[in-house]
């Protein structure tokens, strides 16, 4: 339980596609509720307030009203500013069939998001090229 | 850069465009550039419940980066990194525990 010295000894979790599990390394037996020494089971103990904090990467928060930054409403780096427009021209184009100015804005915004730094974190993405 | 921003350089290039339609666009940019780059990281909290192994996750998320457990023992409370179990399905065979709530309550 959370109420342990180290938890990160006791805990660990795992998650499918839209949850997340949090289990605890049971060290004794209790056979009434299924528990056995040495196994991973589910917590069972008191409830701690905000006890799981989870970090995680998001989607941008949706524009939805005309003063929404994307910076700060939307949490998009300014550098990436000038990618959404060459997004918005080419889906404009597209819509009023000027394909091949289309296609330009498309391959410039591409082009502009492969180009933009990662994460200041230094974690970097594997970039597989689409064939 | 605003919304409006955005629908003013569209309009000098191209003319009036509806605003909820350069909206939708805005939005599917971003959708767009958060599978490509991954740049935006957030955290949430939520309670420890006793019983209760799933939680879950906002609708928003696209992975989970880190997972912490307050630590109430000290007399500061701290998060701490848990790990992540590579093999749960290994760990947990006997456990039939996937209904949303724990298995021993």
């Amino acid at each position: 339980m959370a109420k342990r010295d180290n938890p990160n000894s006791y805990y660990a979790w795992y998650n499918d596609d839209d949850r997340l599990a949090i289990v605890e390394w049971k060290t004794s037996t209790v056979e009434a509720k299924g528990v056995t020494s040495g196994q991973y089971d589910t917590y069972v103990d008191d409830t701690v307030t905000d006890g799981i904090k989870m970090t995680l990467h998001s989607k941008y928060e949706s524009a939805v009203n005309l003063t929404d930054d994307l910076q700060t409403t939307c949490g998009l780096n300014e550098m990436m500013h000038s990618n959404v427009l060459d997004y918005v021209k080419s889906r404009i184009l597209e819509d009023t069939g000027d394909v091949e100015k289309a296609a330009f804005f498309r391959n410039k915004y591409d082009q502009g998001v492969m180009k933009k730094p990662t994460r200041k974190s230094g974690i970097r993405v594997l970039l597989v090229p689409e064939l | 850069m605003t919304v409006k921003n955005i629908i003013e350089q569209v309009e000098t290039l191209y003319g009036r465009k509806p605003y909820e339609y350069v909206k939708q666009l805005i939005n599917d940019a971003l959708l767009d550039i958060a599978a490509k780059k991954q740049h935006y990281t957030v955290s949430a909290k939520t309670d420890l419940a006793s019983g209760q192994r799933w939680y879950d996750l906002p609708a928003r998320t696209i992975d989970v980066i880190k997972v912490e457990i307050l630590d109430t023992s000290s007399t500061t409370a701290r998060y701490n990194l848990i790990p992540k179990l590579t093999d749960p399905h290994k760990l947990l065979k006997s456990d039939t525990d996937d209904s949303g709530t724990g298995d021993l309550t």
